[in-house]
């Protein structure tokens, strides 16, 4: 897929932090990145991008799931926790559910592989910079996946909202875990680009509060949490 | 997986075997068993030696005892280069001789009794020998068996810790009843509580000198244990990494002129690397799931077009069934996408219920025309829509010229 140009147009060009401790992937980024958005600050691991982060107050944090000093999950702990605003991207090479559903559930809005395309990268930054949530296909396997099953032999507690996707939403995860972007989500279902984003953003937060038991057994299964 | 020498540079000279009491083929205790293993004599010379010996005034049998203290038993672990048996593990080597140290617990209730009647035995020898007071003898034969029990649990290796520890105090606890008796029976009871508050008090001295020291001995050796644990670890990461990605990337090197070869070698390289890492415990052998990554993994090979594998639910899978045709025709329409479309990635979206198997596999490649081309596209209608028909399922393809191709696979399952 090559958009090439940020669609977004938005007013100024979106701040970003890249925290990586691969100094290779880092410059690779932020010459992909040249020219659609501002690459304000980077760190290589927790300590520093917390600071980093306090002080540059960027748009967007592109965070790396493997950090030195408690991983990717330490950093959004430790930024949200007095910056609730800030948002992230999480960037990684891992597709290990874990992984994923880790930093999902500790507060990333997103999550895309490192094999991700430039255009692809810019996208997905301006989306998460527009407060909406981006899913990789696998992603959205992994949730189709978590919610599976029949809800109603289950005992939920607390919000039985959070506990279920509706149909549409499943029907959306669906076209993304076949590799459809939002757009072609939006054609294929006859509804808005604008519908679909609330609806992605509306499964992120069922996956980041969900209580449901079987998201928990789900993922201790795959040894999370 | 490119390459599976063997290191070269990790073979040693084999030293003679470590004496050890082994637990194959041993009658006693596995002395000669083990002395003739270090040697390399035949067994049944040393147990000769060791008869001819015990003749000598019973030297021979004083060495057995001596040897029985102080070899450990158990089988000695070959050396082998580190990592190794990692790499055996995962399939990569072909694995070593089998030396299952595990499998061979004695717990043979038999043996047991023959240590315990030879106390006896010898306590009756003892007895008439040396005509003890009257009474002696039950007192000393409770002695016998409970030294034997502590003496049997020093052999056993593989049972809980706990478990050994309670067998060990029930064994002291005999002895120490059976000593009781003993010197009950001669009217010395209080000369042995006596005695027994003055050991307790020396017990007590020795423990305040040595307990620190005692004490730093235990943490060493955890801490030592630790570090061994962590050097294995080590090795088997090293052994995978020379086995897997310094033999690609050495290939990969020879092969720099090949884009195709390159992109396809990097490609498996990190499949591999992403298994090894990330894989899940035990994936099921025969599920839907892994046939499908295994053939998008031999597309992915064959035309060096990454496939994104995507699966939610499983399935057993066996050949000959729906899961098998889906799975199939999955594997055609991968390749149709791999070599005609052109795309540069193919997704495959696979989703398992209890009742069907669903299967999507896109690309945004060139597209065609399906009601102009499906006359010559024999592999589309053939392999993949009237296969699908033939197993109770369907199949659609959804084209168009400049707008990729999507193929939609549905399986019944529930029935062979």
């Amino acid at each position: 897929m090559t958009t090439g140009t940020d669609t977004r147009g938005l007013p100024r060009r979106t701040s970003v932090v890249v925290v990586d401790d691969h100094a290779v992937f880092r410059t690779g980024v932020k010459a992909e990145l040249a020219g659609y958005v501002d690459v304000v600050g980077e760190a290589a691991d927790v300590a520093s991008a917390v600071a980093v982060i306090e002080q540059r107050r960027p748009d967007v944090v592109l965070l790396d799931v493997h950090l030195p000093g408690g991983g990717g999950v330490e950093v959004l702990h430790r930024v949200l926790l007095d910056r609730p605003e800030t948002r992230f991207l999480a960037l990684s090479v891992s597709d290990a559910a874990e992984d994923v559903v880790g930093v999902i559930r500790a507060g990333a809005r997103g999550y895309v592989t490192k094999t991700v395309t430039g255009p692809e990268l810019v996208e997905a930054i301006g989306r998460v910079a527009g407060g909406d949530a981006v899913f990789s296909p696998r992603l959205a396997g992994f949730v189709l996946d978590a919610f599976a099953a029949t809800p109603s032999a289950m005992p939920t507690s607390g919000d039985p909202g959070l506990d279920r996707l509706s149909p549409r939403e499943r029907e959306v995860l669906r076209l993304i875990a076949r590799g459809y972007t939002y757009r072609e989500v939006a054609r294929e279902l006859v509804l808005s680009v604008k519908t679909i984003e609330t609806h992605v953003s509306n499964v992120l937060h069922k996956l980041q509060l969900s209580n449901r038991n079987e998201l928990t057994r789900w993922a201790a299964a795959r040894r999370l949490v | 997986m490119v390459g599976a020498q063997t290191c070269d540079d990790h073979v040693v000279t084999e030293p003679l075997p470590v004496l050890r009491r082994p637990d194959a083929g041993r009658v006693v205790a596995g002395v000669c068993a083990g002395l003739s293993e270090h040697l390399l004599v035949g067994v049944g010379t040393v147990r000769v030696a060791f008869v001819l010996l015990s003749l000598l005034g019973g030297f021979g049998a004083l060495l057995y005892a001596g040897l029985w203290l102080a070899v450990p038993a158990g089988t000695p672990e070959p050396s082998r280069a580190p990592g190794l048996d990692a790499a055996a593990r995962h399939g990569r080597r072909p694995a070593g001789p089998d030396v299952d140290t595990a499998a061979v617990v004695r717990s043979d209730p038999g043996l047991l009794v023959a240590l315990a009647l030879l106390g006896v035995g010898a306590v009756m020898l003892v007895d008439r020998a040396v005509a003890a007071p009257a009474g002696a003898f039950w007192p000393l034969a409770v002695v016998a068996v409970g030294a034997a029990v502590v003496w049997r649990q020093a052999e056993a290796r593989e049972a809980s810790r706990a478990a050994v520890t309670a067998r060990v105090v029930a064994g002291v606890a005999v002895v120490a009843l059976g000593l009781a008796l003993f010197l009950a029976g001669q009217g010395e009871l209080g000369v042995l509580l006596d005695a027994l508050a003055a050991v307790l008090v020396v017990l007590a001295g020795i423990a305040v000198v040595t307990g620190p020291w005692l004490l730093r001995l235990v943490r060493d050796l955890q801490a030592e244990r630790a570090e061994r644990v962590r050097s294995q670890e080590r090795a088997d990461l090293a052994a995978h990494l020379h086995d897997s990605v310094l033999q690609t990337l050495a290939v990969i090197q020879r092969q720099a002129h090949d884009p195709d070869e390159v992109n396809r070698l990097a490609r498996a390289q990190e499949r591999d690397l992403r298994r090894w890492l990330y894989g899940e415990e035990s994936p099921a052998p025969t599920g839907v799931r892994t046939a499908l990554e295994a053939v998008a993994a031999e597309v992915e090979d064959a035309y060096a077009t990454p496939v994104e594998v995507v699966v939610v639910g499983d399935a057993p899978w066996a050949a000959g069934g729906v899961a098998d045709a889906v799975v199939a025709a999955t594997r055609e329409a991968l390749t149709n996408a791999a070599k005609h479309s052109g795309a540069g990635r193919i997704d495959l979206f696979a989703e398992v219920s209890g009742e069907q198997v669903e299967v999507f596999v896109r690309d945004r490649g060139t597209g065609f025309d399906p009601a102009r081309v499906a006359a010559d596209r024999q592999g589309v209608k053939g392999s993949i829509v009237e296969r699908m028909e033939r197993n109770g399922g369907r199949a659609t393809v959804t084209s168009a010229p400049g707008d990729g191709t999507e193929v939609h696979l549905v399986g019944p399952l529930g029935r062979p």
